[in-house]
């Protein structure tokens, strides 16, 4: 009896629990005023930056740029983007902390304000072993399954309806 | 493009969805106009061939998710991502047999939870239904939230206007028209989707080829072409089980194996999986070819409709409107359909009014459709856009399904306890993984736990089955 009633409130629980809000993988520090936002999975190296700038300074900008550095003082500076967009999809990055940061840029190219505040996302992919093991027992669950529908045409059960 | 991303005004995107959405209706009302009984409602007379068939099962698993998901796949994770939603196709290759079994063992049958209910008893039906109804509606609220979103990123038609009018078109048309209407505009939406979906990809070839796309994808993102890509690595096979546990037990797929008629199932889902392999394989290589053609990507489900614009100006804009438009279409509506039917025959016949009419049931059907159409447009009209995330969390509950389905089917010595056992402890050990290690080892940790029950309680302690019992009328 007490097992019938776990059954029948299991799918309870379990809707609960699927109905809890999702819990961001990995975000970076961020502010409402400038300072880009990083999203994204840090277990799989990439990330979404966004962005807002000052209404003011929205209101000059044509463009935006946005720089990706490996260090803090940023030396090793790459642009990412320039555009009209506030944010930016970046994926397949390496382990170790990224940093971003973006500017704001007027009709001729020329910047708006100075850098915003720098946001950091430190990136940690799986060990290779540990997704090698699960890429192995996926393989292994997968060619079972295989190997039993493979086998259902030789055995008796499927042969009729009315066996046993 | 603007700075939002549309790359359609807003004027041209009401008069695709107005000239779509009329003609949707029509052929859904002419379709359906003759139809009198349960069987020819929820099952189109149980006499679908072979073109319909295939267009059916290869529409409805192109859903938004496979033009919209797929290239995300590849650009978050590679040529291992892209490959990981291609195997989504394996669903359709390995359901084809099954598909004939459950015919032949089913001639009257109407829904996987009767399969379930007949097969293994109230306590495995019961958690089948709240599993696979779940599942349903977190599919079909995602589908109708990604309509409203992709039409107002596409277009700036405002979000909630899309998907209304999105939910309204297909509830309407599976209303009047049942199966025969979903199945009839399901092979109109998937050519229009297999065209376009060419289409891109051509153009695509045409300014990047494969060997320049490699060489900057090496240059600028070269963990895409890893081969050991860590999380890539893990997605393979647990996409590929949560591709396999959403077919195995949903009744969009089951609704389908009854309504084709004898001998056309195995072959229609083998030749639907062929024809649907190569929607994502192009989608993802779209993608993998943005960084390569310097695409800002600021929404990642936005790479296609981005790519496409940018490659084919105002006709691809348009050409991606009409496209993303028939693939919600034909997904929603499928859902729509074979939801209800498990509500009408399994909640409304099997435990509010066993014994219920076929009238009876023929109209709570409809009332069931609207009820449910009704249900997902109030919680898409929320907030939370994040719902489809929800979707992903199925993952483990339908793969916690795989080896019950399988081994209910093949093998008349399936434990109904251990079923029930492996469908409790697959998905909570599946739900433990997405939060602990990722979405991407979710459906496979649940699939492995489900198998190990299901085999080892068969086993130890079989328990005989007559196969006549899953066909009442004839067992009478």
């Amino acid at each position: 009896m007490a097992s019938n009633e776990m059954h029948r409130a299991t799918p309870f629980v379990l809707l609960a629990v699927l109905f809890t809000p999702p819990s961001a993988s990995a975000r970076a520090d961020s502010s409402a005023f400038g300072t880009p936002s990083v999203k994204g999975d840090a277990k799989a190296g990439y990330a979404t930056i966004s962005w807002s700038a000052p209404k003011q300074a929205t209101k000059q900008a044509v463009s935006f740029e946005l720089q990706h550095a490996r260090n803090a003082s940023f030396g090793d500076a790459k642009l990412r983007y320039r555009g009209p967009h506030q944010a930016s999809m970046l994926s397949g990055l390496p382990d170790g902390t990224h940093y971003f940061r973006v500017r704001s840029l007027g009709k001729g190219g020329q910047p708006l304000a100075s850098w915003s505040k720098p946001a950091s996302f430190v990136v940690a992919h799986h060990s290779r072993r540990f997704a090698l093991t699960l890429f192995g027992m996926g393989a292994l669950v997968f060619a079972l399954i295989v190997v039993f529908l493979l086998s259902t045409k030789s055995h008796p059960a499927s042969a009729s309806r009315g066996d046993r | 493009v603007d700075a939002t991303g549309a790359i359609l005004s807003g004027q041209t995107a009401w008069m695709l969805v107005a000239v779509f959405s009329v003609l949707w209706v029509a052929l859904g009302y002419f379709w359906g106009r003759k139809t009198k009984s349960l069987d020819g409602h929820m099952l189109a007379d149980r006499n679908v061939g072979l073109a319909l068939g295939t267009a059916t099962a290869v529409a409805t698993w192109i859903t938004s998710n496979t033009t919209m998901l797929a290239p995300q796949f590849a650009l978050q994770m590679g040529i291992w991502g892209m490959l990981a939603y291609c195997t989504a196709a394996t669903g359709l290759f390995l359901f084809a047999p099954m598909a004939r079994r459950i015919r032949t063992l089913m001639p009257n049958g109407f829904t996987s939870g009767e399969f379930f209910r007949l097969r293994f008893g109230k306590e495995a039906w019961l958690l089948f239904l709240a599993i696979s109804l779940f599942y349903a509606f977190t599919w079909l609220v995602s589908m109708a939230i990604a309509g409203g979103v992709l039409l107002q990123a596409l277009s700036g038609i405002p979000y909630r206007a899309g998907m209304s009018v999105i939910l309204l078109v297909c509830t309407l048309y599976t209303l009047f028209g049942g199966l025969k209407a979903v199945i009839g505009t399901d092979l109109i939406q998937s050519l229009i989707i297999l065209i376009g979906i060419v289409a891109v990809a051509i153009a695509t070839l045409g300014q990047a080829d494969l060997g320049q796309v490699h060489t900057l994808l090496a240059q600028k993102r070269p963990a895409l072409l890893d081969a050991f890509f860590p999380a890539a690595l893990m997605a393979i096979f647990n996409n590929l089980l949560f591709g396999l546990g959403e077919v195995f037990h949903s009744n969009v797929w089951w609704s389908r194996a009854f309504a084709m008629r004898p001998g056309v199932g195995e072959r229609a889902y083998k030749l639907a999986g062929v024809l649907w392999l190569p929607v994502p394989i192009v989608a993802g290589f779209i993608a993998l070819a943005a960084p390569a053609l310097d695409i800002n990507i600021p929404q990642v489900n936005m790479v296609a409709p981005l790519v496409a614009a940018k490659l084919l100006g105002a006709g691809g804009a348009i050409m991606v409107f009409i496209v993303v438009f028939s693939s919600l279409a034909s997904s929603i509506d499928s859902l729509l359909a074979s939801t209800s039917d498990l509500i009408t025959q399994d909640v409304v016949g099997g435990l509010i009014r066993p014994g219920a009419s076929e009238e009876l049931l023929k109209r709570a059907s409809s009332w069931v459709t609207i009820g449910l159409s009704f249900a997902a447009w109030l919680v898409c009209l929320g907030e939370n856009r994040d719902l489809a995330t929800v979707l992903f969390r199925a993952g483990p509950l339908v793969g916690s399904a795989i080896w019950p389905v399988i081994h209910g089917l093949y093998r008349n010595t399936t434990n109904p306890t251990g079923v029930t056992s492996a469908m409790v402890a697959g998905s909570v050990a599946g739900l433990w993984a997405y939060y602990t290690l990722g979405w991407y080892t979710a459906s496979l940790i649940g699939t492995v736990v489900s198998m190990l029950i299901v085999l080892s309680t068969s086993k130890l302690a079989p328990r005989p089955f007559d196969w006549a019992l899953l066909d009442p009328q004839r067992a009478d």
